[in-house]
């Protein structure tokens, strides 16, 4: 059975019913509007490049055995198992695979929402806050009195 | 840090403590993000990091005290009183509601005593604080812990830290562990212990009478409440000089909601544990002789007679682990026998004394068994066995087999071809 996804630019993806079925959110809306199934499902929040890419992970994906509700998932006790296929999916430019990341938490892409979370992490991980600054373009809003602060909790943090 | 909180969470959650503490550095937002996973737990290095345990001993140490004083400073009443301290607020106050997990108590006592020797000057006033003090008030400020196992031994001074303990700690312990000889501590400790409350796992050596204190004790006996959770209750050690042995009967009150028993080293209080048994753990089903990874001991047949004597309903589950030296005779095998209509699991792991103890017998007689391990000396008997009535309830069949004699192999293949029939 196939299903059709609206994304937030109005463009049109066609796509099997198991497939879009990874999204729990569109798995929840197939369960409502069971009669109403000729219309497209809009995705207000996805765009088309994010969503192609989506339906990419999820086509490739089908067949996985899906995760527990992992409501206290933690990464640290259970790592997710990365193949060599998410490894070549996740090569994109960062603002790509922030917009992937948002894009899974609007439609609860679980197992992708974890992927762009531990390629997020990986970024982040060995730089200082400095270039995390100026990677993601953030400004330095601690006032000096703030900063003397953290310099003096530093000594409790590094525990 | 792409200012969605579950998405930030998630992030957070791939990240190091060291990782943590660099994010937390970014910018107002990312502090945010960071700091309750920052303190989630508390770590405490390492004993190969040598070169600066000192440091880090005195820092954890320093943070307590740090916040100590900064609580007593706001109730001192002049100015001119107050300790020079840092104009910030410290971390335990500012995120201790953060800490979900802390190291044991002994760990933290130990993190928390003095230095011995001091590396540099303190820039602080000394309090006069005794360290259960200190151990107490970290705990005050870390309101949200979640206990899942607690290991309680008994460290000096015990009086104090046991009600630090009892009012902050077992409240919500899952898994609780006591290496505690004093009767009326324990029941002092097990009082306080809730419904959160699974298993309990003791390490006892009663030498006197809890009657030392008669009022308090009168108090504690009272205060009887069963612990409507607690499923599985451990003895690793359990030995009791004490001539009214009355600890026991006081424990398994409490845990009437028992439903498997393990024992490892036990003095002579069998028949009583048996007794106890009988009379308030109607539920207790499965029992195991034994430990994983512990040093060989000799279990006795006539007290493991005495223990299977001690349940109810009839035990389903019956383990032996393989560091038993059992000395297993026909007292044992008949207690044994008599189970044999519940028993649904049965486990003597290789290298027990089991001589051929004839296995067909068990097969013959227990309905619902599903899964059997053993050691069989005496082959043949098995070989004679072709069929039994309830070998389809049987899933799971592990024999080890001694001294296969090469013409007999053909009968072998028969009943482990049937066997795999069965688990299959």
């Amino acid at each position: 059975m196939k299903v059709t996804l609206e994304s937030s630019d109005g463009q049109v993806f066609t796509v099997d019913k198991e497939v879009a079925e990874l999204s729990v959110i569109i798995k929840e809306m197939l369960v409502i509007e069971q009669a109403n199934q000729d219309h497209p499902i809009p995705l207000l929040n996805v765009g088309a490049v994010e969503l192609a890419k989506v339906i990419e992970y999820c086509e490739h994906h089908r067949n996985d055995p899906t995760i527990d509700d992992d409501e206290d998932y933690d990464s640290r006790k259970k790592p997710i198992e990365m193949d060599d296929w998410d490894k070549q999916f996740t090569i994109v430019n960062k603002e790509m695979m922030f917009e992937l990341i948002l894009a899974a938490n609007s439609m609860q892409v679980k197992p992708l929402l974890h992927l762009g979370c531990r390629y997020a992490a990986d970024i982040v991980k060995r730089m200082s806050p400095t270039e995390i600054r100026d990677l993601f373009q953030i400004d330095d809003d601690f006032t000096p009195e703030e900063q003397d602060k953290i310099e003096w909790e530093k000594q409790w943090t590094k525990l | 840090m792409l200012e969605v909180p579950e998405i930030d969470e998630m992030i957070c959650k791939e990240l190091s403590h060291h990782n943590l503490a660099q994010c937390a550095r970014v910018c107002k937002k990312w502090h945010r993000s960071a700091i309750p996973h920052l303190w989630h737990t508390l770590i405490i290095p390492t004993k190969h990091q040598e070169d600066e345990i000192y440091e880090h001993q005195e820092s954890l140490r320093n943070m307590a005290l740090e916040d100590y004083l900064y609580e007593q400073q706001l109730h001192l009443p002049s100015e001119g009183m107050k300790p020079q301290l840092s104009p910030f607020m410290p971390p335990l106050a500012k995120y201790g509601h953060w800490i979900r997990q802390l190291p044991q108590p002994a760990v933290l006592m130990h993190e928390l005593e003095p230095p011995i020797v001091f590396s540099q000057p303190l820039e602080m006033p000394d309090p006069e604080i005794t360290t259960a003090e200190l151990l107490r008030h970290v705990y005050k400020r870390c309101s949200n812990l979640q206990v899942h196992s607690l290991d309680v031994t008994e460290y000096y001074p015990f009086g104090d830290i046991s009600k630090t303990i009892a009012e902050f700690l077992l409240p919500t312990v899952r898994i609780l562990s006591l290496h505690i000889s004093d009767p009326w501590y324990l029941k002092y400790l097990l009082n306080h212990c809730t419904d959160t409350l699974v298993e309990l796992s003791l390490r006892v050596n009663i030498i006197y009478d809890a009657t030392r204190n008669d009022k308090k004790d009168q108090q504690l006996q009272q205060e009887s409440k069963t612990l409507e959770s607690l499923k599985k209750l451990t003895l690793e050690k359990a030995y009791d000089d004490s001539e009214s042995k009355s600890f026991w009967p006081w424990l398994f009150e409490r845990c009437s909601h028992v439903e498997r028993l393990e024992v490892v080293h036990l003095g002579q209080i069998h028949q009583i544990l048996a007794d106890n048994m009988l009379t308030y753990m109607p539920n207790v089903n499965e029992i195991r002789f034994g430990k994983d990874q512990h040093e060989d001991y000799i279990l006795y047949d006539k007290d493991v007679a005495t223990l299977l004597s001690g349940s109810r309903q009839g035990w389903k589950v019956v383990e032996f682990k393989q560091n038993i030296i059992l000395i297993f005779g026909h007292v044992a095998q008949e207690a044994l026998t008599k189970h044999f209509p519940t028993l649904e699991k049965l486990i003597l792991d290789d290298r027990h004394d089991f001589w051929g103890y004839d296995l067909a017998p068990i097969l013959l007689s227990s309905p619902n068994l599903h899964s059997l391990t053993a050691f069989a000396i005496d082959s043949l008997s098995l070989c004679s066995l072709k069929t039994w009535p309830y070998e389809t309830t049987l899933r799971v069949l592990k024999i080890r087999i001694v001294d296969i004699p090469r013409p007999d192999l053909r009968d072998y293949e028969i009943l482990i071809l049937r066997t795999l029939r069965v688990v299959s």
